[in-house]
């Protein structure tokens, strides 16, 4: 029988093929299966084809068992997993070395970029940490005030209340848990046989009930009851007594009264909105009263319940006038409103008048952490770049790898391994930078920032994680054009037509990281210059060569006289004077409503400075009419003025000298001088000649001094002659141009800050740029052996290399300098008296970018253009 | 002391001494025309994993053919000890066979 050969080999019912592979291992496959198939075709051509199928059925069901099946054992790659990850390891590493230049370069901009966004993160985290520390610190309010129609220094709010206002609060409201109120003071401490002046807390007996200052030993309620006892710090107490317990030591305050040390507390964390060395009853301040509602010399806090909502309790608290305060001629016994201010807030929100301490400000922060993620952004497109363009340069490689059978996989895991690897060791060295510039930054700021790995895990892996990330996209960017690349083209050396749009790419990220650096250029200028002309702009008067002394002791007052007469003995010292105020910062300002010429209610707000007759000469302050205060003329010392321009300018007059001005007469005006920050205008003031009553308790000798050589020899003069008239006061000279200087510390520091990280942003793009013009050098090597070749000369190609490059700066510094300028011309409005924004700044920048650009691509391509062409055409 | 073998392992293991190219097919055909009783390829695969298993074979994955599906094959050969266990049992074999005195008569 003639069976017709079928053209095709007979197949097996592929039901049960398939059952096959499904349940069968991958390595039993090729013998199980193989098996089958061919004993399938033996038995087909002999028995027949259902022969063949019921066997082969029958066969594939009795293999059904354990030892065929597919392995579902995790584990059993991991030994493979783990050898295949050192490889990549090793070559990662052996590329990062062997392209040390760039690599380098990749990894200083990274790292810088780490370094700076921890430092700043870590600095913002502080920041907003302040006064956290208390347990109650959620519900804890000051309670300031508002003075309708008082405005001081730019504000009519005040963080001061009166004593009587805590105990209001608690008598009338339920939903206040505890008030306290207090002051911070320095006061004339005697221990033993030292003197030594030192600031701390007159505070009720609540302290403790509202925040959560901690007691080493002793009891502080106790303490703070007990108007005889005083609270240190555990710093203060080693700076005083050493290692030997103060408890029941006895300290001397003002010279009269005693104090016995009856606790140590725990240092306040220096993330508080204020400070302190001491606690002790608010009792050993001379002056205070309390349930007093006429003089607001003190700070409030109040706790309220928990659940309590602190918008509703405020809103009753603007009605405490009304209702609860007492009243006196039918008109309520104070004229303020209060209002709550949350305690967390405090330091970096509240700006208004009699602050204890100088807050930050919020703005800084926003302003900071901007710069942080700009730097670190600048930082990242660095990466990116010099991942792309590396992946670009080593396309050959791909090609390569790609011939002899390396997967996308492996290729993209490879490059991927290489970009997280020196992302993470970038990040290594940030860490270990930032713990060493810390304590720096610690010191410059006087600040108390820590960081480790344990304390801020979210920082610490925040950072790991981005490092990760920004490694990690920067692996994986390049990897779509790594996948296009045709093995056989990239050999031959045919790629651009992948990387066009890369370059594209590229080329915007480079101009974007120089705008970011040119604005921050410009704005560091800015604020360098506005700072220079605010320290050097004519106050109005003398500050060099004048030293201060400030007191706080009428036993001081008491031998002023004395100490004048003898300081005036050195011929180096020119003039000695008393006033109550120096001209750096003068607060006390009142309305006066009594004038020649006034209108009906008609008011005006003026600063008061008791002065005597030579305090216009300490300070070299010109009288523009009229005389000087003088001992010829009696009536001077009881109702005499002397106004500044701006106060004669207020009143409306034009002709000041003999009017009639708050009860007395005015006899001269002096020429407007800065007595208040920058920021604000000069306001009205006036002098008059001061008494006991100014200048007993506190006050200050101005000491003019010849300008000479010898100042150390002036200074230890006056300091013998003042301990000689009064043994035991401690002396602590101020000058005036110092204290100026400190005045303006918080803006000196932000510029200092500012130009640093410019400094850094522009360290980073500048090696984007670099990284960005070495490879384009490299790639157009055979582009620029040719043109030499053919006669060009080495100007001529650094020429057509440095265009494409100028064009990138130009753009950036169009696109960069309206923006610089909006926000320069910003931040000066806040300033009363400032620089107009010259050109001169801004060109200064454009030059000096354009010449660095120049510079680079020259060095880069120069090298390129001397290099013999032979050489690189044989490639 | 050499072990003992069941009757299906000495069956397979002499075939692959036999057969020059030993695998799973060529076994259990091969086994079919000699002995005349069939054997199904999972029996032979699992003599032979145990055969391999006590040393008596080796094998080695050898070249793929369309007719397998493109599948390679196993090739097993006998091992030095495989050979010594096989001389062993027909020694014993020889030895007892030869004291039957009636077997003589039988040729």
């Amino acid at each position: 029988m003639a069976k017709p050969t079928s053209s095709t080999p007979p197949e097996p019912p592929q039901w049960a093929n398939r059952f096959l592979e499904w349940y069968c291992a991958e390595d039993l496959l090729d013998e199980i299966q193989g098996d089958l198939l061919e004993i399938y075709q033996h038995r087909a051509k002999d028995k027949g084809v259902s022969n063949a199928n019921i066997l082969f059925i029958k066969e594939v069901l009795l293999f059904f068992r354990p030892s065929s099946f597919k392995k579902k054992n995790p584990f059993e790659n991991l030994p493979i997993m783990l050898s295949l990850f050192q490889s990549y390891f090793k070559t990662a590493a052996r590329n990062i070395w062997k392209t040390k230049f760039f690599s380098s370069l990749n990894l200083i901009g990274l790292t810088i970029g780490f370094t700076s966004f921890l430092l700043i993160a870590l600095y913002i985290q502080y920041e907003l940490s302040y006064d956290r520390y208390h347990e109650k610190s959620d519900r804890i309010y000051r309670v300031a005030q508002v003075q309708k129609g008082n405005v001081f220094r730019g504000s009519d709010r005040f963080a001061l209340a009166p004593s009587a206002l805590g105990p209001a609060m608690e008598a009338n409201f339920p939903e206040v848990e505890a008030t306290t109120t207090l002051r911070v003071n320095e006061f004339l401490f005697t221990k033993d046989q030292e003197t030594f002046y030192a600031e701390g807390l007159f505070c009720d007996d609540a302290l403790f009930d509202v925040f959560s200052f901690e007691m080493i030993e002793g009891n502080g309620p106790a303490a703070i009851a007990d108007p005889n006892s005083i609270i240190l710090t555990q710093s203060f107490a080693k700076k005083h007594f050493g290692d030997s317990d103060p408890i029941g030591a006895t300290l001397v305050m003002e010279t009269d009264k005693s104090v016995v040390v009856k606790g140590i507390l725990e240092d306040p964390p220096k993330n508080s909105h204020f400070l302190f060395d001491y606690i002790t009853s608010f009792k050993n301040l001379s002056y205070y009263e309390p349930n007093e509602w006429d003089s607001n010399n003190y700070y409030a806090y109040a706790a309220l319940k928990e659940g309590q909502s602190s918008e509703e309790f405020a809103a009753k608290l603007i009605q405490l006038d009304r209702q609860y305060l007492p009243k006196r001629d039918g008109k309520p016994v104070s004229e303020s409103k209060f209002f709550l201010q949350d305690l967390e807030d405090i330091h970096l929100y509240s700006q208004i008048n009699f602050e204890m301490a100088a807050n930050g400000d919020i703005r800084y922060l926003y302003f900071f952490g901007a710069i942080g993620l700009i730097i670190l952004l600048i930082a990242a497109i660095n990466y990116l770049n010099f991942a792309t363009a590396d992946s670009e340069r080593r396309a050959v490689e791909v090609g390569m790898r790609k011939a002899l059978g390396a997967r996308r996989r492996q290729l993209v895991q490879q490059f991927l391994g290489e970009s997280i690897l020196l992302s993470f060791i970038s990040f290594i060295f940030a860490i270990l930078l930032v713990s060493v510039l810390l304590p720096l930054l610690n010191n410059y700021l006087g600040q108390q920032i820590s960081f480790s790995p344990g304390s801020d895990p979210k920082i610490f892996f925040g950072l790991l994680s981005l490092a990760l990330l920004i490694g990690g996209f920067s692996g994986l960017y390049p990897a779509f054009f790594i996948a296009r690349v045709a093995p056989v083209k990239a050999l031959k050396g045919q790629i651009i037509g992948i990387y066009q749009k890369s370059n594209w790419l590229r080329n915007t990220l480079v101009t974007g990281q120089f705008v970011a650096a040119i604005a921050l250029a410009i704005g560091s200028i800015v604020i360098f210059q506005q700072l220079k002309y605010v320290q050097n702009k004519r106050l109005g008067y003398n500050e060099d060569q004048v030293v201060y002394i400030p007191y706080f002791n009428s036993e001081v007052y008491k031998k002023s006289g004395l100490i004048r007469e003898q300081l005036l003995e050195n011929a180096q010292i020119e003039e000695v004077a008393i006033s109550q105020y120096v001209p750096l910062n003068m607060y006390s300002s009142h309305a006066v409503n009594d004038w020649e010429g006034r209108e009906e209610k008609e008011r005006i707000s003026i600063y008061a400075s008791p002065i005597d007759y030579n305090y216009l000469d300490v300070y070299g302050m010109e009288l523009a009419q009229g005389r000087n205060f003088s001992p010829e003329f009696p009536a001077d010392s009881t109702d005499r003025y002397i106004l500044n321009e701006t106060a004669v300018q207020a009143l409306g007059w034009e002709d000041p000298i003999g009017k009639q001005f708050n009860g007395g007469e005015v006899i001269g005006v002096v020429k407007d001088f800065h007595f208040q920050p920058f920021q604000l205008a000069i306001e009205p003031l006036y002098f008059i000649l001061g008494t006991a009553w100014h200048f007993s308790r506190r006050g200050n000798f101005s000491i003019k001094i010849k300008d000479s050589q010898d100042l150390q020899a002036t200074l230890s003069y006056i300091q013998t002659s003042v301990s000689d008239i009064l043994p035991g006061f401690p002396l602590e000279f101020q000058f005036m141009d110092e204290s100026l200087k400190q005045l303006y510390r918080s803006e000196h520091r932000l510029s200092r800050i500012f130009g640093i990280f410019t400094l850094l942003a522009l360290l980073i793009s500048a090696l984007g740029l670099l990284g960005l013009v070495s490879y384009n050098v490299v790639r157009r090597t055979k582009e620029i052996s040719i043109r030499k070749i053919l006669g060009a000369s080495a100007m001529g190609i650094v020429n057509l290399l440095s265009k494409d490059f100028l064009r990138l700066m130009s753009i950036a510094l169009i696109v960069a300098t309206p923006i610089a300028y909006l926000m320069a011309q910003k931040w000066l409005e806040s300033f009363a008296y400032r620089i107009t924004l010259s050109w001169e700044s801004f060109m200064l920048v454009a030059v000096i970018a354009i010449v660095l650009t120049i510079l680079m691509v020259g060095l880069q391509s120069l090298r390129a253009a001397l290099t013999n062409p032979v050489d690189q055409l044989r490639n | 002391m050499l072990p003992n073998l069941g009757l299906l392992e000495e069956r397979v293991l002499l075939l692959v001494m036999i057969l020059e190219d030993a695998y799973g097919v060529s076994i259990a055909e091969a086994y079919e025309a000699q002995i005349g009783k069939s054997i199904s390829v999972p029996a032979v695969h699992t003599v032979l994993k145990r055969l391999e298993k006590k040393g008596m074979i080796e094998s080695h994955m050898g070249p793929a053919t369309p007719e397998r599906g493109g599948r390679r094959k196993r090739l097993f050969d006998a091992t030095n000890y495989g050979y010594r266990v096989i001389a062993d049992i027909r020694d014993q074999r020889l030895k007892l066979w030869s004291m039957i005195p009636k077997l003589n008569r039988y040729g």
